[in-house]
């Protein structure tokens, strides 16, 4: 007994209507952007594992695609713009910038399937290399609008975030880079939940435990002084002694890393002063140009650079200039996106499906460092965004969308030896821009009619002997009944004639 | 389906495991006959059915994920890994997944697999610690930590759940504990019954390193269940056995005999010996019956009975019997118990339950 092979889960097969529209939305898409100056590339599905490994700034990242062949780590896309990035770093590092460039395909993330999630979706997107960063956010969060406005897609929320806000921050508090890092990611947290902000506290408190926190915290002015926490750790490092180690360098490096650990309860202070500053931030979110005035509040509060927040200012005024309304806006300057690699602008537009559900249809921002990360040699300004394709679909106009093409008309050859000329017959047809099918069952003439009324098309072209003998075809008008006998070659006049007075 | 096909059972053939199987199932009544120890094949004869063949343990789940045996026992921590996850009950996520856990905890083969650090790591004694290392050594060393283990899957999930994602997983093919003192991996995430071999290596367990608990468990393919009624029917005799030889084990029964004056004398003794034997032992259920009419002496005899969880050892069942003779016990005799069967199996009802589910 042979077992039905099933289809994988979270991934679909793109049946002939779905297919056609999502082909109109990226041709549409494509048209929209090769008119900003956006040239089409195409990198290949797989990649070296990596290159996303790099890009993300870990080695272990669990929703990839992942497998070994021949000794070597390979990796289904994740997302295009490490793809990009590496693709730029092949062919155009010698090109001047800017550099312009739109993609579309398929991207796959091995995460648990669910409402707008799929394991395997396409996108579309852009990457713009090089330019005047401000100028260049301009460009990009300008363009994400009006492709959506493009589609007809009007009523969405725009959430305007800014990593230098937090980065500067962080950067102030001395933190070494996985802690400011660990940081970034907490924020994607904190600003998606009520129940991430736990999370993340709760996580902040495993790696940087009170190791009895009222001793040391209250003393951590007093450098020097032994606290409890302390205490402990020698404690641990007494019990220790008995051990050999290999070499010199191993015992120093160990007790580098040991010092290194007992400063933690100082970093735990400053760790709980980004968190207190990240929920400060997180609740300070809201539509423009209000909001500004309490931002600029906090940030004076906590003497940080309020550069970022002059850029935000000028990119709502370019938004201004499109269809996009203050009210569609939001800034939070929480907005971590998934993605560790965003440097400056990042941005997220979501809308509300008919039962209300929030669907995030584009995300972009400012990666000015991603460059270096997958192998570049100098820093290269970048920014971009990229569309889910198979979420904007709902939210298009059904009006809009293209309906599968109509069989206009079927040939039927009397017999087999009549198929050579119906396929002439077809050819001229199609020629004359008709949509045309031959029938192939080899039944009777009766039967391929029939068929021709199951499918509704309105034509039938029959020929047989003498038509082709004389070059001639029988018209048989399936809404009438009526039967014509034409030349071939004005076959298609009257076709659409006729079909012009419908 | 054809009702004289016979129904696999894949057996560990090799290393520990391979005996404390086949002593287990003997202990259960499912002696498996095998003529010689290099033989592939093998039959039990209480279950004409069953046809055992033994493989390598790790090869058991694919034997049964392929359907080339309906059963199976092997390690849960080689299953775990094989599935990708360390949970029992996974039929939700892959559908692909034919593999499903019948009895996760057969009672032998019990182990751990624990990350292990050099013990010269003063520094790391938790996985919060470990993930600050990971920073460490990307910082100072520009790579992430090396890990060297021989369950990449279960050991990459550990290390995601607690962030620690700088890091690179080896899994070389001998023994683990020398590579961090060869230097190729910086830790190891290995099995370990008692951690001695570790401690030896001059490795030591992280607090909160321990990544799974493991045991034998016994795994079936749940499409073969599903469709083959002979399979099921001896699915469930092997689990109404198992189930019932675990109850049993470390219990013993006890039952003395008392003669008495009165019934109300053997209620006042009864209260008094159930109440010393309480503190004495736990989980220990008494019951008293009357056992003979009275006789010309004019006294009464009672039998008391209960099972005991009291393990093994002799001295541990002196002090109850010395409780039972101050309480004028004629006789008192102790059994340590084959099997218990309950009203109804909890596997058996769980495992139909559960066939129904996934259709």
């Amino acid at each position: 007994m042979k077992k039905h092979i099933e289809r994988l889960r979270g991934m679909h097969d793109h049946l002939p209507g779905m297919y056609q529209q999502q082909r109109w939305v990226i041709d549409r898409l494509s048209a929209f952007l090769a008119h900003a100056g956006y040239a089409p590339v195409d990198p290949p599905i797989l990649e070296r594992s990596e290159l996303f490994q790099s890009s993300f700034g870990q080695e272990l990242w669990q929703n990839l695609y992942t497998f070994r062949l021949h000794h070597r780590d390979l990796c289904l896309r994740p997302e295009f713009t490490a793809s990009i990035c590496r693709l730029y770093l092949d062919h155009y590092q010698q090109h001047s910038l800017p550099l312009r460039f739109q993609y579309a395909g398929p991207v796959f993330r091995y995460e648990a399937p669910g409402r707008g999630r799929y394991r395997q979706h396409t996108q579309f997107g852009v990457e713009l290399f090089g330019g005047q960063a401000i100028s260049a956010d301009a460009e990009i969060l300008h363009l994400a609008c009006e492709a959506l406005n493009e589609l007809r897609i009007n009523s969405y929320r725009l959430e305007l975030g800014h990593i230098g806000v937090v980065s500067g921050f962080i950067n102030r508090l001395q933190l070494d880079d996985h802690a400011a890092r660990l940081l970034l990611s907490l924020m994607e947290q904190i600003s998606r939940s009520e129940e991430g902000e736990r999370l993340a506290q709760t996580r902040l408190e495993v790696l940087y435990p009170a190791n009895s926190s009222a001793g040391s915290e209250m003393n951590s002015n007093s450098m020097g002084t032994i606290s409890g926490g302390n205490a402990q750790l020698l404690a641990s490092l007494l019990s220790s002694i008995s051990i050999t180690f290999g070499n010199d360098d191993a015992r120093h490096e160990v007790v580098e890393r040991f010092l290194w650990k007992m400063e933690r309860s100082e970093q735990r202070r400053r760790i709980l002063n980004a968190l207190e500053f990240l929920r400060a931030l997180h609740a300070i979110s809201g539509p423009p140009p209000d909001i500004f005035g309490a931002l600029r509040d906090l940030l004076a509060r906590y003497e940080l650079d309020t550069e970022p927040l002059t850029e935000l200012e000028q990119l709502v005024a370019v938004l201004n200039q499109s269809a996009t309304t203050s009210q569609q806006i939001v800034l939070n300057l929480a907005l971590g996106r998934g993605v560790s690699y965003y440097t400056g602008l990042v941005f997220e537009i979501h809308a509300l499906d008919e039962d209300g559900f929030d669907t995030q249809l584009c995300g972009g921002g400012r990666y000015d460092n991603l460059l270096r990360a997958v192998g570049g040699t100098r820093d290269v300004n970048a920014c971009g965004f990229a569309l889910g394709v198979e979420r904007l679909l709902p939210f298009i106009p059904k009006s809009d969308l293209p309906k599968l093409a109509k069989i206009q008309a079927i040939v039927i050859p009397v017999n087999i030896q009549n198929m050579p000329y119906a396929l002439r017959v077809a050819r001229t047809a199609r020629e004359a821009g008709l949509v045309v099918e031959v029938d192939v069952t080899g039944h009777s003439v009766g039967a391929g009619l029939k068929l021709a009324t199951k499918k509704e098309t309105r034509w039938a072209l029959i020929v047989g002997e003498d038509e082709q003998q004389t070059n001639r075809v029988t018209l048989h008008d399936l809404v009438t009944g009526e039967e014509l006998i034409l030349d071939i070659h004005s076959l298609a006049n009257q076709i659409s004639a006729e079909e012009k007075l419908l | 389906m054809n009702s004289t096909t016979v129904i696999r059972l894949a057996l560990p053939g090799k290393g520990t495991l391979e005996s404390a199987t086949l002593a287990f199932l003997s202990e259960c009544g499912m002696k498996v006959n095998r003529n010689n120890p290099r033989q592939y094949l093998a039959s039990v004869s209480s279950m004409p059915d069953l046809e055992v063949v033994f493989q390598r343990a790790a090869d058991v789940p694919l034997l049964i994920q392929d359907g080339d045996a309906t059963l199976g026992i092997t390690g849960y921590d080689i299953l775990a890994e094989y599935r990708g996850t360390t949970e029992a009950e996974t039929e939700a996520d892959d559908h692909d997944n034919d593999i499903m856990v019948l009895e996760q905890d057969l009672g032998y083969g019990n182990c751990r697999l624990v990350v292990a650090v050099p013990e010269t790591w003063i520094d790391i004694s938790t996985c919060a610690d470990l993930w600050h290392l990971a920073g460490y050594y990307f910082a100072h060393k520009k790579r992430g930590l090396r890990i060297a283990t021989k369950y990449p899957t279960l050991t990459g999930q550990f290390l995601r759940q607690h962030g620690i994602t700088h890091c690179k997983i080896i899994s070389p093919h001998g023994a683990l504990e020398a590579a961090p003192l060869t230097e190729t991996a910086d830790l190891i995430v290995d099995l370990t019954e008692t951690g001695t071999t570790l401690r030896e290596n001059h490795l030591k367990l992280l607090e909160d390193g321990i990544v799974l608990r493991s045991q034998a468990c016994l795994i079936g393919n749940s499409r073969l269940l599903r469709e083959n009624a002979q399979a099921l029917s001896l699915a469930t005799t092997m689990l109404e056995l198992i189930e019932a030889r675990l109850q049993a084990r470390n219990r013993s029964l006890l039952t003395a005999h008392l003669q008495v004056e009165t019934p109300e004398e053997m209620q006042h003794i009864f209260m008094n010996i159930s109440q010393r034997l309480s503190s004495l032992v736990s989980g220990l259920e008494l019951h008293a019956a009357h056992t003979e009419e009275q006789n010309t002496t004019n006294t009464y005899r009672y039998t008391i009975s209960g099972v005991t969880n009291v393990g093994v050892s002799a001295t541990e069942f002196l002090e109850i019997v010395a409780v039972l003779r101050a309480a004028g016990a004629l006789q008192i005799n102790i059994t340590p118990l084959t099997y218990r069967f309950a009203n109804e199996s909890m596997s058996v009802h769980t495992l139909n339950k559960r066939l129904k589910r996934k259709h």
